[in-house]
């Protein structure tokens, strides 16, 4: 298990040097000159280079590269322009309220998908399954801004039953604010996770170990959850780690339609900006979280079915 | 089997399924909708700064006020409840709610103030001045001596709007009909037939005339900008079309070549490719085309090339696996025996088997694109305004989302209807095709 984590972690380290490149490279093509961008219309020559200089954008790409890495390895992702606040800064404060949508909208989808995915699984055909299945079909289809919207519209304007977008004061009286987005967000992959364990749930139900429990005698609940599920946990687990690191994606959106203060708004106000620093900041930060999460996936993954380990 | 009797047998397989033929035909609908945009739609770019926000079915009246500016409204009935909402938008762009209190009008302004208007005559225009007042009644009168008017208007106890009215023009009494839009009155003259609009409220007691009669029923309504929402939707389905299609068609250049060529060859080109694959699939999809955005700026030729860049990894993938399974089988040994070139092996003999796989992602990578194109055009990152794309529609509406829903509403369901529709089609696809392939 131990030299299944080492192999891993060396795996993901071309993966995260690949990522940084990438950031880097995209970012180095942005049209228009930031330092004269953020002079204004008549900047001084002389200032502009000393400017550039002190930024060292008067380097070759691979040196600055070089020197973005070295940064970037000890936590420096370099100043915002609009606020002169560093990157991280930016990014540790706003990344909890991320985290707090993402981690609430994954328990949604868990805690309805899974269920559902086993009351489909059980009554194949029957008019739950099919209502289960529509659904999940219309909750994938749906965007989530438009899904997001539709919910105001009911909670907030016609029902009133939900104070507002927004954080929220804090503490249990924001707890209110956190439902809307959760819901928002979490559809997508409360969709994919009931349909996943209903597929796999019915194949495991088709399987040789399910017959030879039922020819026992074995209670037909018993079969279900303890034969049956068991087994079919483990793509389970996959898909709901897979969607916890792309709901961080997914919160852009969802922060913007709720004005939510996590790093999706942090992005985009930075892009409307033209703060390219915290904008490359974000990219590469959630990439990495992406990564990092889908690695912690696959090492529990490992943990729970030891086939993967040997492959 | 033959080829013919090959495809004969998806046909038929495809239209069995329900699901898959309704997602055609509204596929179908939309391209046929969107090759005809320009006559179906003529105009969906002209904003009218005056008649933003109006809700869907509402008639619009281009109204001319008497007044000195010769000030222009457009005015439209929200609702005819007790308690009238009216709206004239161009003078106040926000719902107010009146009621009238005897002599004076209680106006409840939308920050939750209240105001009180006298109706006396220091609140008319110059020119008019009430004559009697009452709990039911209230009659004013001009005191122009060109132009002697006079209304009445009667409350019953329901609040409704008797249908009557003397009108005295120079001082000789005029039967004329009227009809309560909520909002205003349209004064019909009896004898002569021309209309005029009386628009209600203490401030807009101004006679005003109907310039050219009813307007337009905008039928979805107007946006943010006053720009007809159904031209606009119209537009979006060709944009959406133009966006799925361009960015399927980019990734699958890519992406065969770059699967086909680490499929056939292996060894360190597999390698590369591969890892540099692995390294695109570490960027969540949307986050990776939100950056290319932020760099390259608003534009749909940049949303083609963002979402492009982000769609090739998995198609690497399936053509990838494809051809390693495919490489060792048969037909290929036989290519090669017979001294085919590998190009030639790779295009005319590799690709053709692996169209079911590559056909039905076309129409699952479609839907995929238009959503992540409305997800960035919402998010004002994606089509230049005033493009009307489905996404930015929204984002139009997003402002006033709670206010005036019609604006966002309907764009958002033709998404959800689309995507739904490819999804539907690629469902179908896949069981027609191969129900055992795994997209």
């Amino acid at each position: 298990m131990f030299q299944y984590i080492i192999k891993r972690v060396i795996q993901l380290i071309p993966v995260i040097i690949g990522i940084t490149f990438i950031t880097f490279m995209l970012f180095l093509v942005v049209p228009g000159d930031p330092v004269r961008v953020s002079l204004g219309q008549h900047p001084d020559p002389a200032l502009q280079e000393r400017i550039r200089h002190e930024l060292g954008m008067d380097l070759p790409w691979p040196v600055r590269y070089g020197k973005y890495l070295w940064n970037a390895v000890q936590g420096d992702l370099g100043k915002s322009i609009e606020t002169s606040e560093p990157v991280t800064k930016r990014i540790l404060e706003a990344f909890p309220a991320t985290l707090k949508l993402a981690t609430s909208a994954m328990i949604f989808a868990v805690f309805f998908g899974i269920p559902a995915g086993i009351v489909s699984a059980t009554r194949q055909y029957s008019f739950a399954d099919n209502a289960f299945m529509f659904m999940a079909l219309l909750g994938v289809s749906t965007p989530i801004f438009v899904l997001g919207l539709i919910l105001q519209l009911v909670f907030i304007r016609y029902l009133g039953v939900i104070p507002g977008v927004g954080y929220g004061p804090g503490g249990w009286a924001s707890f209110k604010h956190l439902i809307l987005p959760t819901i928002a967000l979490g559809t997508i992959p409360l969709a994919m996770i009931s349909r996943m364990t209903r597929s796999t749930l019915l194949e495991q139900m088709k399987s040789d170990h399910v017959r030879t429990a039922r020819s026992k005698g074995v209670k037909e609940i018993v079969v279900v959850y303890k034969h049956a599920l068991k087994n079919a946990l483990i793509p389970i687990v996959t898909v709901i780690g897979n969607y916890f690191a792309s709901l961080m994606a997914g919160a852009i959106i969802t922060e913007k339609v709720f004005s939510w203060p996590g790093l999706g708004t942090t992005m985009i106000t930075a892009i409307e900006k033209r703060d390219m620093p915290v904008v490359m900041g974000v990219v590469l930060f959630m990439a990495l979280v992406f990564v990092v999460t889908n690695l912690i996936v696959d090492i529990s993954y490992a943990y729970i079915d030891p086939r993967v380990r040997l492959k | 089997m033959t080829q013919k009797k090959f495809n004969r047998t998806v046909f038929r397989r495809l239209f069995r399924h329900k699901l898959a033929v309704i997602g055609l035909s509204i596929i179908l609908l939309m391209i046929i909708v969107s090759l005809f945009a320009d006559v179906i739609a003529p105009d969906p770019y002209s904003m009218n700064l005056d008649a933003t926000l109006i809700p869907p079915m509402k008639q619009v009246y281009a109204a001319k006020s008497k007044d000195q500016f010769e000030t222009k409204k457009y005015i439209y009935e929200v609702s005819d409840s007790e308690e009238s909402y009216y709206k004239i938008v161009g003078k106040r762009s926000e719902n107010v709610l009146f009621e009238k209190l005897g002599n004076a009008l209680e106006i409840k302004l939308p920050d939750g103030k209240t105001e009180f208007v006298p109706l006396n005559s220091k609140s008319l225009p110059p020119g008019y001045e009430i004559i009697g007042e009452a709990d039911d009644l209230y009659t004013f009168r001009s005191t122009k001596s060109v132009l002697v008017m006079e209304h009445w208007y009667r409350y019953d106890s329901l609040g409704k709007h008797t249908k009557n009215s003397k009108e005295v023009v120079s001082g000789e009494l005029v039967d004329v009909e009227w009809e309560d839009l909520g909002v205003a009155y349209v004064v019909v003259d009896v004898e002569s037939g021309n209309k005029r609009l009386h628009p209600k409220g203490a401030s807009d007691l101004i006679s005003t005339e109907i310039e050219s009669g009813p307007m337009k029923r905008p039928i979805l309504g107007t946006d943010n900008a006053g720009r007809d929402i159904a031209q606009r939707l119209v537009h979006g389905a060709r944009i959406s079309l133009y966006v799925g299609i361009v960015v399927i068609l980019i990734s699958l250049i890519i992406g065969i070549t770059l699967g086909a060529l680490a499929g056939f060859y292996g060894g360190w080109i597999d390698s590369v490719i591969s890892r540099f694959t692995d390294i695109m699939f570490a960027f969540p999809g949307l986050l990776f085309a939100i950056a290319v955005m932020a760099v390259l700026g608003r534009d749909l030729f940049n949303v083609f090339i963002a979402l492009g860049l982000v769609g090739w990894p998995p198609i690497v993938r399936i053509i990838r696996g494809e051809v390693v399974a495919l490489k060792e089988s048969e037909f290929v040994e036989a290519a090669k025996a017979i001294g085919a070139k590998n190009k030639r092996i790779i295009l005319r003999h590799l690709l053709p088997n692996m169209l079911a796989p590559i056909i039905v992602y076309v129409s699952l990578g479609i839907a995929g694109a238009i959503m992540s194109e409305a997800g960035l055009s919402f998010l004002g990152i994606g089509v230049r305004p005033p493009m009307p794309s489905w996404g930015s529609m929204i984002n139009d509406g997003f402002q006033h989302a709670l206010d005036s829903p019609h604006v966002w509403l309907v764009p958002g369901i033709v998404i959800a209807l689309v995507v739904l529709a490819f999804n539907f089609l690629g469902d179908g696809l896949r069981d027609a095709l191969d129900p055992k392939l795994k997209i």
